[in-house]
């Protein structure tokens, strides 16, 4: 029993140490790609959004695309394995190092987009269509580019 | 020129005439380096605008701005970029004014070869000769540097330079310069700059057979420039275009490689970003205010 227990013990903390922050990744190139195009897909989902507002959209449309936003940033991190900054995949990655250097920051830039999601699902199903029009403009600038502007580099270098 | 002369005066009446050569000297010589110095900022900046280190410098292995050596893959096969500082052997150090408009606007180098449409000759064409002097001044400014040229390869360039040849005898008659629009300074100014400074078209417009810009699509996408990249068509059109994007939306663009549609400007004009962010507000503005005025064209597939 004892044993047993020392066993799962040594197991737990080497999980804990291995999954610590960030995983490293097998295939860095295609992480990046698979990040990017989640990323394009979120950019999808708050035009199907802003679409629905101005008019010329449907509501099924914007409400799965805050939905997916809302999931997709509570996994965001997982896009994010070590060893996929600009310095490892250069010409395709934009993400700065600086990234893993600052986790933390990186997490709460992150907790700031999930909740501006929660926001934006909000205001989709309230049904102001006024509202629902300016609300994605709202979740890039004030969610989605804080982000972007401590960890993204504008350009492949 | 009014302090000029009273310091001519007064230098004539204190100093004795055996130093009159050297007074004249110490009084020509400033205003000179002055005049060269607002042109070297204004040809700097002229090159910022126009991206010519981007060709030109072969950033990817640490090479010196300007001194070429990056090698692209172009309809033309594959080219390594010229060392465009003033080195005398291996640069355009030895090159007159005359040498340098004649290979600007009509693609021919000193030695009477013709540049294929890989160097985008045939946009600066119509870059003022203002302009042209300007630029002369930066880049005789450059630190020179020594890199040897390196020659492409040859049985494909030959056809290629043979096209070139007939296409900047066309390019020359059919150069593509847009409509100014009259009356609007700033679109003016943003016509000047989309279609002769920072050359747009020369991945926006697609390439006649003879891979001279196809005048009649001005910006209208293409499938197929330089290093095969595909453009996006920038002309207004609403569905295939950039019509549904404000001026404002597009000088943002410009600065920060933003777009209004939740995302970035990447590949290759993640790079013209970096020469259009050196750009003034002013100028980018002028160049959204032109772009809303050109003629709205339809994508088309085979572009």
């Amino acid at each position: 029993m004892k044993k047993r227990l020392s066993i799962l013990l040594v197991a737990a903390i080497l999980s804990a140490v291995w999954g610590y922050g960030h995983a490293q990744t097998a295939d860095p190139a295609a992480a990046v790609e698979k990040r990017q195009a989640t990323m394009k897909r979120m950019g999808g989902d708050l035009k199907a959004i802003e679409a629905y507002g101005k008019g010329d959209g449907d509501e099924s449309k914007a409400l799965a695309g805050a939905q997916d936003i809302i999931a997709t940033q509570k996994t965001l991190a997982e896009l994010f394995p070590k060893g996929t900054g600009s310095d490892a995949v250069p010409g395709k990655s934009y993400a700065n190092p600086k990234l893993w250097a600052d986790w933390d920051k990186f997490l709460s830039d992150n907790k700031l987009a999930e909740q501006k999601a929660e926001a934006l699902l909000t205001t989709v199903k309230g049904g102001d269509k006024t509202a629902i029009a300016a609300a994605p403009a709202d979740m890039w600038n004030n969610g989605c580019q804080v982000c972007h502007k401590s960890f993204r580099e504008k350009k492949p270098t | 020129m009014v302090a000029k002369s009273a310091t001519n005066r007064s230098a004539k009446r204190s100093r004795p005439d055996r130093f009159l050569p050297l007074v004249l000297a110490a009084l020509l010589l400033p205003p000179t380096a002055r005049a060269d110095e607002g042109a070297i900022g204004r040809g700097a900046y002229l090159a910022a605008a126009a991206g010519c280190d981007q060709c030109h410098t072969d950033s990817k292995h640490g090479g010196a701005p300007y001194a070429g050596g990056r090698v692209l893959e172009t309809a033309f096969g594959r080219i390594t970029t010229p060392n465009i500082t003033p080195d005398r052997v291996t640069g355009i150090g030895g090159w007159s004014a005359a040498d340098f408009a004649r290979a600007m606007r009509w693609g021919i180098a000193p030695d009477g070869t013709h540049y294929v449409t890989a160097f985008p000759f045939p946009y600066f064409a119509n870059l003022t000769d203002g302009d042209l002097a300007d630029l002369k001044a930066f880049f005789d400014s450059l630190k020179p540097v020594s890199r040897p040229r390196i020659a492409g390869a040859a049985p494909l360039a030959l056809c290629a330079r043979a096209r070139a040849a007939i296409g900047a005898a066309i390019a020359a008659n059919s150069s593509p310069s847009p409509m100014l629009p009259a009356g609007d300074a700033p679109a003016a100014r943003g016509a000047y700059l989309v279609a002769t400074v920072g050359r747009c078209g020369d991945c926006h417009t697609p390439l006649t057979w003879l891979g001279v810009p196809d005048t009649g699509r001005f910006l209208a996408g293409s499938h197929g420039g330089i290093e095969g990249v595909k453009a996006p068509n920038i002309t207004p059109d609403a569905k295939t275009g950039i019509g549904k994007w404000s001026q404002d939306d597009i000088a943002a663009a410009l600065k920060d490689g933003e777009t209004p549609d939740f995302d970035f400007l990447g590949g290759s004009m993640a790079e013209i970003v970096r020469n259009t962010a050196r750009l003034t507000d002013d100028d980018r503005h002028a160049i959204a205010a032109y772009l809303k005025t050109i003629p709205p064209k339809v994508f088309k597939k085979n572009n």
